[in-house]
């Protein structure tokens, strides 16, 4: 999340803005579920794509703003307890600042979304508790975690297509 | 160096934290206060239920379809032993039937005679309604339904698949409504066996099946037996199917839920008064007029 170019102010709002506006279009498509047979998959934790490329130049205050924002709206839309997906967005935000995004291809970029999503999910699995008043179901919260994993590589290939359309300084 | 003894960039460090730490701070705030209560921002969640019920609704059509080819394939690999099963069980239905015919002229010869009304309470109009979108994650399971206020639906109305009870609606939007699913933490109905009539309350615990809470040892429960609405408290209405009774790996009571056969698609809506108290139901001017007040029922009923 370091800034390391310079971007005007109304760029680096504009920026977090966007990040937000895709952080909403994330979140109509994590509330879809799929069941199959027996098997049921949920997308929860689609939205964590959203922090982890979150966009670096964009103006942090702003950025902390619009994450909150965004949470909220994940917990309204998708009726839980409000505050668990505001709390895991703002903790993994901040966890990430200034760690470095390594730019080594897909394989990397997976394994370090994976512990992203494994860390929102103990998050939210300690904040679920503490909203529900008993432990949230863990297999479930896992198997939502690890569908959201299985289908990170559309997505990331959606937004390196995104990227190359665009300029990448400027896009998500 | 400014006065307060940190430079530009700490300055900025320090007011970057505070304000996240700050927006931390409301978030725990919400969370403590929204508690299991999920009645704070109560327009604002009915605003999204509606937005969302038209865009999803829109974005899900493909994950439907999808979902119904795998159903579809299913049933296309099991299509000769169920028309196999099929047959037999037509069979042994057809002799059930004339037994069952006469026996629902009997009853309904026996209630003219007595004077009484024993059917369910399941009115006959009802209405579609699709799933837009099902929560089954770890905090809660709730769906969200393409009818709202604009066909009348209310809080409390009970809502069933092909397959069974589903859920009940608990809010309701302009085009959309939200149904709280059997399985989740905050449900509790109140049902019975089918065979023993014997009462329990069905506790959600966000698993796939439910506990039997409340269920008197005295009152034979047997495993398979199937499970349905009591109708006691007058909320639901009775008779609705819910699933049939399993023992988990402790020896509780669980029941496994009838509408978690299939993908859930297409729902009905039933339309039901709950039952109002007497004290609740008496006519507004009651006390006005002096004669249908509580004292004055029991000094009638003495007399």
């Amino acid at each position: 999340m370091t800034d390391q170019k310079t971007v005007s102010q109304t760029q680096s709002f504009s920026l977090a803005l966007q990040g937000f506006l895709a952080g909403i279009i994330i979140v109509f498509l994590s509330l879809l579920s799929l069941d199959l047979g027996i098997l049921h998959f949920g997308f929860s934790f689609l939205p964590v794509f959203i922090i982890y490329f979150w966009p670096c130049a964009a103006s942090y205050t702003w950025s902390l703003f619009f994450i909150f924002l965004l949470g909220m709206y994940y917990d309204i839309a998708s009726a839980n307890p409000l505050g668990i997906w505001t709390l895991t967005f703002l903790i993994l935000f901040m966890t990430l600042d200034g760690v470095p995004k390594s730019k080594s291809g897909l394989g990397i970029t997976i394994i370090e979304f994976s512990l992203c999503v494994m860390f929102s999910a103990i998050v939210a699995f300690l904040f679920g508790w503490l909203s529900l008043g008993r432990p949230p179901q863990i297999v479930t919260l896992f198997g939502n975690a690890v569908a959201s994993i299985v289908v990170f590589p559309i997505f990331y290939w959606l937004r390196s297509l995104f990227v190359t359309i665009r300029s990448p300084s400027m896009s998500l | 160096m400014s006065k307060s003894g940190y430079n530009g960039p700490q300055r900025r460090r320090i007011s970057r934290r505070s304000i996240a730490f700050t927006l931390i701070f409301i978030s725990i705030v919400v969370l403590l206060a929204d508690r299991q209560q999920r009645s704070m921002l109560a327009s604002g969640r009915l605003t999204t239920d509606n937005i969302s019920s038209k865009i999803i609704g829109f974005i899900a059509t493909p994950i439907r379809g999808l979902e119904s080819l795998f159903v579809e394939a299913g049933n296309r690999k099991n299509a000769y032993k169920e028309n196999v099963k099929l047959k037999a069980e037509i069979e042994r239905l057809k002799n059930i039937e004339n037994t069952v015919f006469d026996l629902q002229l009997r009853i309904k010869r026996f209630e003219e005679m007595l004077d009484i009304e024993s059917s369910s309470y399941l009115p006959e109009t009802k209405f579609i309604a699709r799933t837009v979108s099902e929560s089954k994650g770890p905090f809660v399971h709730s769906a969200l339904i393409d009818i709202g206020i604009n066909k009348d639906i209310k809080v409390g109305y009970s809502v069933m698949t092909t397959e069974g009870l589903y859920g009940h609606i608990i809010q309701t939007g302009s085009v959309s409504a939200r149904v709280l699913l059997l399985n989740d933490l905050n449900s509790r109905i109140s049902v019975m066996s089918q065979r023993s009539r014997g009462r329990a309350i069905l506790v959600g615990n966000n698993t796939k099946s439910p506990k039997l809470s409340y269920v008197s040892n005295e009152i034979d429960w047997r495993e398979g037996d199937r499970v349905i609405t009591s109708g006691d408290g007058g909320v639901l209405p009775s008779g609705l199917p819910i699933g049939t009774i399993s023992l988990n790996k402790n020896g509780n009571r669980e029941v496994d839920l009838f509408y978690l056969k299939e993908p859930v698609d297409w729902v009905w809506v039933y339309p039901f008064t709950p039952i109002p108290a007497p004290e609740n139901s008496l006519p507004e001017n009651a006390n006005a007029q002096g004669d249908v007040t509580p004292d004055n029922i029991v000094q009638k009923a003495t007399e």
